[in-house]
């Protein structure tokens, strides 16, 4: 018998955690980044826009179009429409 | 900080003007680089310096540094003759040290004397200054063992340049330590006796003597002419034992097969210490292997040095079914009744083997008639009447 291959989800996905005094989100299948400051992070996937707004914020890039955001985020917005 | 893999090998520092922040990240998007982006710069590894410069030129205005880390530390002093040869000394005295024993330390020694151990060790060669080269951990804990008249069990652990020695004491055969009492040899199996040793207890067969599994062989009880009794019954009966093994093979098989790979893992080992660069075990694709692939450096192919890299590949394989010819079932199910009969008869004699096979409607089945040679005495308590 064979078995049905199972393949891994490939969209947007975003995971988080808190760290220090801030917090750490991770983000999956970035395709762009519209707008970098420590203040506000526009991010960009197929599906829409996230918006990222706190202080002190850093954007770490990993392969595989995944980005982690770390700071003191204040409100995470997710902006849907297609780009 | 730079990460560790940039330290050694190498890395450069990427600053460009507050407003090309955005374009930077999407770059390092785009190639797949890693990094972090902080004050209007990033740290990229050596060699993904050469294709986010590509990248970058005629696009950005940014600046890049000399390259930083270890090579670039020995490229900015190569003229310091000093600096190399302190250099050169400090990594031949950490490359000599660390193939001797700096310290041996024993663990776990409840009532065992550690001195004692340690003495004995160093007569067995195992002592501060000793070269790792020349020790056989696992033939010294053998001769330890045949040596030592306390220890039971000894395990001896090299973490980088120490020695770690963990032992346990030997318990009197007499005590009841196990639950079991006093009690008697009984056959394990059926078989025929070939021979009997017995080192405590007396006998109750006799070479010639056909037996069945439970029967009495060694009595732990002592008669009453001799005082009357119990006592732990010890002893070696090894017994003709005739037995049949069969094995199948289905026609129709399944099979992995490997399709595609990612690595996970990449660590490397220097001086027995570990530095761990990638480890992904939280995000892997279902249906996949790890295979670790280790290896180790060799000076001009003769000389082993104390380093070594582990990489870690998820291997995605996909289950497919075939049929197999018949060459191929007749050959698997030798290969697998072979197997078994080995793992049946390790520790035994085989005095005699008969196999026979033959193709079924769904595969092919073969048999084999084995006479051996198996200690067959068991323990088993001595029941009271």
């Amino acid at each position: 018998m064979t078995e049905k291959k199972n393949v891994p989800p490939r969209g947007f996905f975003f995971s988080g955690e808190r760290s220090g005094g801030g917090m750490r989100i991770t983000f999956g299948a970035v395709v762009s980044v519209s707008e970098l400051a420590g203040e506000r992070i526009l991010l960009v996937s197929h599906g829409g826009k996230v918006e990222i707004s706190g202080e002190g914020l850093e954007l770490t890039v990993f392969e595989g179009r995944a980005v982690e955001v770390v700071g003191a985020v204040r409100e995470v917005k997710f902006i849907y429409g297609k780009n | 900080m730079a990460r560790i893999d940039g330290i050694i090998f190498g890395y450069r520092v990427f600053r460009v003007a507050e407003e090309d922040t955005e374009a930077l990240a999407n770059a390092l998007l785009s190639l797949g680089i890693s990094s972090r982006i902080r004050n209007n710069s990033c740290e990229i590894r050596a060699k993904d310096g050469e294709k986010l410069r590509k990248r970058l030129e005629g696009k950005v205005d940014f600046s890049e540094s000399e390259l930083l880390g270890l090579p670039g530390f020995i490229f900015r002093n190569r003229k310091r003759l000093g600096t190399a040869l302190g250099l050169a000394i400090a990594i031949l005295c950490i490359f000599y040290s660390s193939g001797r024993v700096w310290d041996v330390r024993v663990t776990n020694a409840d009532g065992i004397d550690a001195e004692g151990t340690l003495s004995l060790l160093e007569e067995l060669g195992l002592q501060e200054g000793a070269k790792w080269r020349r020790i056989d951990l696992d033939k010294l804990e053998a001769r330890f063992l045949a040596v030592s008249r306390d220890v039971a069990w000894i395990n001896i652990n090299r973490r980088g340049t120490v020695a770690y020695v963990t032992v346990k004491e030997k318990t009197n055969y007499d005590e009841d330590v196990d639950g079991l009492g006093y009690c008697n040899i009984v056959a394990a199996r059926d078989g025929v006796i070939e021979e009997i040793t017995v080192k405590r207890g007396h006998a109750v067969v006799k070479p010639g003597d056909v037996v069945k599994a439970g029967d009495l062989l060694i009595s732990g009880v002592i008669p009453g002419e001799l005082g009357g009794g119990f006592l732990r019954a010890e002893g070696t009966v090894v017994a003709r034992v005739f037995d049949t093994y069969s094995a199948e093979v289905a026609k129709i098989s399944e099979e992995k097969v490997y399709v595609d790979g990612q690595r996970c893992e990449l660590s490397y080992k220097i001086l027995g210490f570990s530095i761990n660069i990638l480890k992904n075990s939280g995000n892997l694709p279902s249906g996949c292997d790890i295979i670790n692939y280790k290896t180790e450096a060799v000076l001009f192919g003769r000389y082993e040095l104390p380093i070594e890299k582990s990489v870690g590949i998820a291997a995605i394989y996909e289950i497919r079914t075939r049929s197999l010819t018949h060459e191929e079932m007749a050959l698997s199910c030798g290969a697998k009744l072979r197997e078994l009969i080995s793992t049946e008869l390790s520790g035994a004699e085989l005095i005699k083997i008969r196999t026979r096979g033959g193709f079924t409607d769904t595969g092919y089945e073969m048999s084999a008639d084995v006479t051996a040679l198996f200690n067959v005495a068991g323990v088993a308590p001595i029941e009271e009447q």
